[in-house]
């Protein structure tokens, strides 16, 4: 068959569906007709021809419907290459116009750097402590269960063992339920230390679902009376301390003068918050008796619920339970009930709102950063309309051109975002190194915080909406104003409406940057508040720490109050000590309540039995700490283990139950003892300094000795220069005792959480504040200079027709001054209406508190008429004749 | 042989038959006829998927054009990629043939 000539091309294949249909058919129709021609020249009729030709070709209508989707299919696949390209187009034209101007470039990705980082950093830390999944099998399964009981200080208290048995033998909704407690251990060896640990029920491990990395976890009765001693240790520990050697299993390690064979390795990740820094896991090894009080709790428990059970029907099930107890045991029960709450809250329930809070912050941040570059880009948008003038002529659409500004603007957002991650990963490396060692053991979830994956997305989510978000502010703009005014206007950029805009979005910045700042303000005086509390002791000069002495070598009463004797007999000869004494537990350290009666006075029903922290304390105590006396005396010699029993009350004790008498004198009902109070002391706070100080009783040490007390010094010179002598001198006593770090009491008070919440916060708000700040000067500086730029022309003719310089410097700073205005009113309408989220946060003050406002609202005002003063001088040295010349 | 075969094999004879020049669709169908001795009767529905088939995946590009009856047709010609696919897939086919004829042809 001879080869076709050429066929005239009519037009191209076109693109669209319906068009489309039509090709086909006329292809087919056209197959149709050449077959027909070729019968009717074989001498078939025209009809006959037309006939056979249909039959030959087979099902027209299923071909027609075959071919369609394939054509469509092809048409898709041709749009979606050509809009790639053209997107790539764009793209490369977006780049290159970002590197012809470095420094605007520049600042524009700095800001988006800052803006995107810092949430970034933040989010890192939200994440891993509120929103990733605890490290258990189901963790959502899991709960924590405590007793609630009127009387008692914190509303909560640990169960009894007892207790627990029940719990665990009684419910219906639990698979499982475990119990733990802390506690430091002595591990010995060449350099005794003490070691950050915790005690379980053998079952604890199984009821989390966390499995041993070597070894095994607990096996059942290995928490029993004198079962042979085993002990768990952390990931790191193992580390640390066995170089990860697997021959570790089966060894046996020294704790607390006893030995113990370590049978596992816990995994890497398990972190379990309450006690974040146990590096070693031991079972409980409380003795018969103990486990069979009712009323002495000290067990905290965990639990897993059963498929299908919840929360709220855990917590009844509990309180019936709980009831029953009561019942059946009034005297230790009686008024006592339960409650259930998801393990996740428990272990970060406190640090919520201030996250939350910091994670609000640095979105307002960012929302400041988008504004700022929305502002610069529109600027640029002015600069350019000659170009775009072109491109219009050129035939680009308005839709493209679009494209073409938020191309760029996704650009800059994708690459400031990357910026940002680098900068996100400094942050959070620094954010964690400020933070105080025990905050890091109580959330250890924090150590996992950091740039993955995880935190990667999230900052290219946040770029893109950013991007999105300032890229439409000039891209809209360009689609309201007209093609024909581009091309008309003047050199000097004047798309219509651009000023009032860019006004507008100063504006809103200001309001944003009012909002950081009366936080800022709001948390400082918090803070201020807070310090300015009267602790009732005197903490500066005082180094505390915790002495433990081996308790197999000093298991008897007697060994433990000689051997705390001769230590504080040796620190009073050094010359760095001007006072040393011992406590149980230092003032911020909670726990340790015990109930007690007024002897003469009638016993009170058992669920309204009064309860008091209790501490032991040497006769020194008091004057190391700078705790006033205020009645009667403190302990002495004569307050040992065989004179009759002392006590010394404090204020609050006193006031609750002696109101109007003489507390010296009175006598107290400890269990089966009566204690008779010798002293009153001034309160000192018990848990954080901002809780009410509750009744406290503070015992002899010396008739109630423990083999590890809390030492506290009250020094000529600083926590350093005391470390040395006191480990001689501990060393000297028994050198397989160890200290834990020497702390000073004034930073273990700037490090308790109620102060600490406030202080890290206020640090970062005030950093926000302060970026912010800087931010909106920025900005309204700009929009200063553009309107005086823009106004050249009128400055000139009203300058030519008399006007005095001062009246135009005038004019700028009443425009800045209405902005400055308006930002400050919609910015403290927004404050307050977000101020409720923080109230639990602050101390002392309130969200409404209008000092704040009118402090931080001068300060704003001030700071926009102080960035207008350089443009309006500019205005004034506008040279007339020039001016009006000027195109 | 009549509709039995293989869609890839007719894909090769489609690009074969462009590989002299455009041609329509009616074109291509009686050429195949005829260069075969009516021995290969492609099912026109089958054929046109074909060459929409393989406009789809780019080896032949199409136009319109008015044929030698001065009728509107739509013209397929052969792209550089739909050239290097022929010699690709000739080269297969003619090896897949040798080799079946080896077998067959031993006794």
């Amino acid at each position: 068959m001879t080869d076709q000539s050429g066929p005239r091309k009519l037009f191209r294949v076109a693109p669209t569906t319906k068009h489309l249909q039509h090709e086909i058919d006329d292809e087919m129709r056209f197959h149709l007709q050449a077959r027909a021609d070729d019968l009717i020249r074989q001498g078939y009729s025209a009809s006959d021809a037309e006939r056979i030709s249909l039959h030959e070709f087979g099902d027209v209508s299923a071909a027609r419907a075959e071919l369609a989707s394939i054509d469509r299919r092809r048409m898709s696949k041709v749009a979606l290459r050509e809009w790639l390209s053209s997107w790539l187009q764009d793209l490369r034209f977006a780049t290159r116009g970002l590197r012809a101007r470095p420094g605007f470039s520049a600042t524009i990705l700095l800001t988006l750097a800052l803006g995107i980082g810092a949430n970034a950093a933040i989010f890192s830390v939200v994440d891993a402590v509120l929103l990733r999944p605890l490290p258990f099998t189901a963790p959502d399964r899991l709960v924590h269960l405590w007793e609630t009981f009127e009387s008692n200080v914190g509303n909560r208290s640990e169960a009894s063992y007892p207790d627990y048995l029940d719990w665990r033998a009684r419910n219906k909704v639990f698979a499982d339920l475990g119990g733990y407690h802390g506690g430091s251990f002595l591990v010995g060896g060449p350099q005794p230390m003490t070691v950050g640990g915790a005690r379980a029920t053998a079952n604890f491990f199984d009821a989390l679902g966390v499995h041993a990395l070597v070894g095994r976890t607990f096996a059942p009765g290995e928490d029993a009376v004198g079962a042979p001693r085993v002990v768990l240790l952390s990931y790191g520990f193992w580390q640390r301390q066995f170089s990860a050697d697997p021959r570790a299993i089966g060894s046996s390690i020294t704790i607390n003068g006893g030995p113990a064979t370590v049978v596992g390795v816990l995994p890497a990740n398990f972190r379990f918050a309450r006690q974040g820094g146990a590096e070693i896991w031991v079972p409980i090894d409380r003795p018969q008796r103990t486990r069979e009080q009712r009323g002495n709790h000290w067990l905290n428990v965990v639990g897993r619920l059963k498929p299908g059970a919840t929360i709220e029907s855990a917590s009844a099930d509990l309180s019936a339970i709980m009831r029953e107890l009561a019942r059946e045991y009034p005297q230790s029960n009686s008024g006592r009930d339960g409650k259930v709450v998801s393990l996740r809250d428990e272990l970060a329930g406190s640090v919520r709102p201030v996250l939350v809070l910091l994670y609000g912050a640095v979105v307002v941040v960012l929302l400041i950063a988008c504004v700022n570059v929305a502002n610069l880009l529109l600027i640029r948008l002015a600069d350019r309309q000659r170009e775009i003038a072109v491109r219009v002529a050129l035939g680009a659409g308005k839709a493209r051109l679009m494209r073409q500004l938020l191309t760029e603007s996704l650009l800059l957002a994708v690459v400031g975002g990357l910026l940002g991650l680098v900068l996100a990963w400094a942050g959070v490396h620094w954010l964690l190194s400020l933070l105080p060692e025990h905050h890091l053991r109580g959330l250890p979830s924090l150590t996992v915080a950091g740039i993955d994956p995880r935190i990667v997305a999230y900052a290219f989510v946040v770029s893109l909406v950013a991007g999105i978000g300032f890229g439409l502010v000039p891209a809209l703009r360009l689609s309201g104003s007209s093609v024909h005014d581009t091309l008309k206007s003047s050199a000097r950029g004047t798309i219509a409406g651009v000023s009032r805009l860019r006004d507008t979005l100063v504006v809103g910045e200001i309001a944003l940057t009012v909002i950081l700042l009366s936080g800022a303000v709001l948390f400082g005086r918090s803070l201020l508040r807070l310090m300015a509390i009267d602790t009732g002791f005197r903490p500066e000069h005082v180094v505390t720490t915790s002495v433990v002495f081996p308790a197999s070598r000093y298991s008897t009463p007697a060994s433990q109050a000689a051997v705390f004797d001769r230590l504080l007999d040796r620190l009073h000869e050094s010359p760095t000590t001007a006072v040393a004494g011992i406590t149980s537990k230092l003032p911020l350290d909670f726990g340790n309540s015990l109930g007690f009666t007024i002897a003469g006075q009638p016993v009170p029903d058992p669920s309204r039995v009064p309860t008091a922290s209790y501490r032991q304390v040497s006769p020194d105590y008091f004057r190391a700490m700078g705790i006033p006396v205020v009645r009667g005396r403190a302990f002495g010699a004569g307050d040992g283990p065989t004179s009759p029993l002392t006590a010394v009350i404090n204020r609050a004790l006193a006031a609750a139950y002696f109101a109007g008498v003489d507390p010296v004198g009175q006598r107290l009902v400890l269990g089966a003892d009566t204690a008779l109070v010798v002293g009153m002391v001034g309160d000192v706070p018990i848990g954080n300094i901002d809780e009410k100080i509750p009744p406290t009783l503070y015992l002899s040490f010396a008739r109630y000795p423990q083999s590890s007390m809390a030492l506290a010094i009250r020094t000529t010179a600083g926590p350093d220069q005391v470390a040395r002598p006191l480990r001689q001198v501990l060393a000297s006593v028994d050198p397989g005792a160890a200290l834990t770090p020497i702390v000073a009491m004034d930073e273990l008070i700037g490090d308790s959480p109620s102060v600490f919440m406030r202080r890290f916060p206020l640090y970062l708000v005030g950093a926000f504040a302060i970026t912010a700040l800087l931010l909106a000067i920025v900005g309204i500086y700009g929009v200063a200079s553009y309107a005086v730029a823009q106004r050249t022309r009128e400055m000139g003719i009203r300058m030519a027709l008399g006007a005095r310089p001062r009246s135009l410097v005038g004019l700028v700073m009443r425009h800045s001054g209405w902005m400055a205005v308006a930002g400050v009113t919609l910015g403290v309408v927004a404050t307050l209406m977000l101020g409720g989220f923080a109230e639990k946060l602050l101390y002392g003050v309130q969200p409404s508190d209008p000092l704040t406002y009118v402090v931080v609202a001068t300060a704003l005002l001030v700071v926009a008429l102080a960035a207008t003063i350089s443009p309006a001088r500019r205005a004034t040295r506008v040279d007339p004749a020039v001016a009006l010349r000027a195109e | 042989m009549a509709t039995d075969i293989l869609q890839g094999t007719l894909d090769t004879l489609v690009l074969k038959t462009l590989s002299w020049g455009p041609r329509h669709g009616y074109a291509v169908a009686r050429w195949i006829k005829d260069t075969s001795d009516a021995a290969i009767n492609v099912e026109d529905r089958a054929l046109y998927v074909a060459l929409h088939r393989l406009e789809e995946r780019g080896w032949v590009e199409s136009e319109w054009g008015l044929s030698e009856s001065n009728r509107k047709a739509k013209y397929y010609h052969l792209t550089a990629a739909g050239r290097h696919q022929l010699k690709q897939k000739t080269a297969d086919w003619t090896t897949y043939a040798n080799a079946v004829f080896k077998i067959l042809r031993t006794a």
